[in-house]
Formats: C-alpha cells, structure tokens, sequence
C-alpha cells in the first residue's frame, strides 16, 4: 500500500505562501495561474460602470448604422453569454435547478464523498487484534480526502 | 418593437442552451454518480467526520494501552462509551457504521474474554447492524462470535454443564463458517476487481 510521503517543510511553506497570496496578502510565482484557473471556473461579475464605460468607448469610436448593427450583435452576444452562465451555473450545482436540493454552497462534483472503507483493506481481519492498525488507515484515507476536498474548496487544485 | 425582438432571442438562447446543457456535466463523484442525477448524494469527507475518525482512533489506540496492562474492564468502559457517542450524520455515514462494527467486534472479544458472554453476543448483534453485507468488517464479526462460543464452551465444560458446552461449541462452528462463508466472497470479489483493493 504506498503512502503519501509527509510533506517537507518547504513544501508546507510554499502552500502557506500561496495560501496568502490568494487571500491577498503577499504574493506567489503560482497565484496569478490559480486565479486565472479559479475565475475560469467561477467567474466573477464586471462591475456594471466598467462595463458601461468599455461600451461607451467602443460605441463613440463607430459611426450611426455600424453601432445599430454593433447594439445587435452585442445584445445577441449578451443573451448567448447569459444562457451559457445560467446552463454552466446549473450543470455545475453552483445554483440549483428548481425543484433541486442543494447540500453545499459550492460546485460538489469533484469532492472526495462519504464512502465504504473496505477497498482500503485487501484481506480478512486478524482473529484478533490490528484494530488500532485499521482505524489508522481509515483516519489517514480520509484524511487525504478532506485535505483534497479543502483545496476544492478554496479553488485551488 | 427592436425590444421586443431582443427580449425573444434572450428567452429563446436561454432556452436553447440550457437544454443543451441538459443540468448535468456528466462528472462522476467519488460515491460514483453524476451529482445532479440525485439529492440524496453522500455527503463530502468534512470536518465533524475526520473529528469522529480522530476520537475512534485514539479510544482505540488507548485500549490498546489498557489491554497491555491488563486492565480489561476499563477497556470494555472505553469502547462502550464510543459505541454510544453520537455519530456524524446520525450514524448512517459508511464510515462511521464500518468503524462502529469494528469497535463492536473488539468490544465483544474483551467481553468474552472476562466472562461476561451474553453482553458479547449483543455487542457482536449491534455490530452486524452496521456491518456491510458481505463485508470483512461482517466476517470479522462473525468471527469474534464464534471465538466468544469458544470461550463459553470451555468454561461450561470445565463446570460440567456437557450439554450447554456442545450446544455453544455448535454455536460457535456455525459463527465459524459463516465467517469463512463470508471472507471467501469478499476474497473473490476484490480478486475480480469487483471488492478494491483501491488504497484511496
């Protein structure tokens, strides 16, 4: 059975580092990358006057009939991109369809479940004794599952 | 009228993509099933979890201590107290019903071991409660049974009572079997990749 080696101490300080980068104190080389990843994953609003002034910007530079044509394409364009979220926000879990219930706050896909633990043992149990032994196994199995599902959490794969 | 016109093709994407989406992504959780296809989804390994794991370790790893010194009724104390704590998820997660059978089992042995037979043919009742069926964690406790019929088979004999000896000896070749019984089909399933052997 191969176990994860315990981390070392510079591996503890750069998720510490990294951590604080993308709780916004400090910086790490890898913290824009997981914001670009964690944003792809849930983006998150343009503030309504950015996005008033990028339109103004765009639309002052096109003369009358190309900027009709321009309001067109870009409400289609919008209604596209608002279905898109309204499915991707579904699909995910992130919002409930109705008539759904939800258990989290956050996407749950990809998180490590409440499971059996009998594929962690690979023959039958001592006559007696090695009950110590087991429920260090099952406490390390799930242990590795609640770390993953912390990352999973905090956006960061 | 150009309102109008814009309002139709928002409802009418919305519609279009939404239904392509179809509200499912197709991803398979750990439990093994696409999230959206039920609600009642296990729930993920979280904190009050790995905090009841973290209790059930250290009771057993300090039953460990106390059997080394011999000091068989405070054991017994220690494992009835966890049996009773409440449990996360009222009890029902996997994880909990597997470390509960297991803590039963050993509870039964410490049991039978001073004297105390019928408390150990309950403790191995409520274990198989919670065992999984046809799990080593049920096999185990089938077991244990059968060395606890042991153990009142021989202290029976010793008092002369032949008749209440045979019948625990019965007792205890039928646990044995049943035991065998079960260890062999898990035994055959994790060889056909169908038990796991999956370390995750």
């Amino acid at each position: 059975m191969d176990r994860e080696p315990a981390p070392t101490e510079e591996e503890v300080e750069q998720a510490r580092a990294l951590r604080d980068a993308l709780e916004g104190r400090g910086d790490h080389a890898d913290a824009e990358l997981a914001r670009a990843l964690r944003l792809a994953v849930r983006p998150t609003e343009l503030p309504h006057l950015e996005h008033q002034a990028i339109l103004h910007r765009t639309l002052a530079k096109l003369p009358n009939r190309r900027r009709s044509f321009a309001l067109r394409i870009a409400g289609v364009g919008t209604s596209l991109a608002l279905a898109a979220a309204v499915a991707l926000l579904v699909s995910r879990g992130i919002v409930a369809a109705p008539g759904t219930e939800r258990h989290d706050t956050v996407a749950t896909a990809s998180l490590m479940r409440s499971r059996t633990t009998q594929p962690l043992f690979d023959q039958p149990f001592p006559r007696q004794g090695g009950e110590s032994a087991r429920i260090d196994r099952i406490a390390w199995a799930r242990g590795r599952d609640y770390r993953a599902n912390l990352f999973e959490r905090m956006g960061v794969r | 009228m150009v309102r109008v016109r814009a309002r139709a093709w928002t409802v009418a994407a919305i519609v279009v993509v939404a239904a392509m989406g179809g509200g499912c992504d197709g991803s398979r959780s750990a439990a093994g099933g696409c999230p959206c296809e039920s609600a009642d989804v296990a729930p993920p390994v979280d904190t009050v979890l790995m905090a009841y794991l973290s209790k059930a370790r250290v009771v057993h790893h300090e039953v460990d201590l106390l059997e080394q010194d011999d000091r068989l009724a405070e054991a017994v104390a220690e494992l009835q107290e966890l049996a009773g704590a409440a449990a996360p998820g009222g009890g029902t997660l996997p994880e909990v019903q597997e470390v509960l059978a297991d803590t039963f089992a050993r509870l039964a042995d410490l049991q039978s071991r001073t004297g105390r037979y019928d408390d150990a043919a309950r403790s191995i009742e409520d274990g198989l409660k919670r065992a999984p069926a046809g799990s080593y964690f049920e096999g185990h406790l089938y077991e244990v049974r059968g060395v606890s019929e042991q153990r009142r088979a021989d202290f029976l004999a010793t008092r002369g009572d032949v008749a209440a000896a045979r019948a625990a000896r019965e007792a205890a070749m039928k646990a044995f079997e049943r035991a065998l019984e079960i260890q062999d089909q898990v035994v055959s399933r994790a060889l056909q990749g169908d038990g796991g052997v999956d370390a995750r």
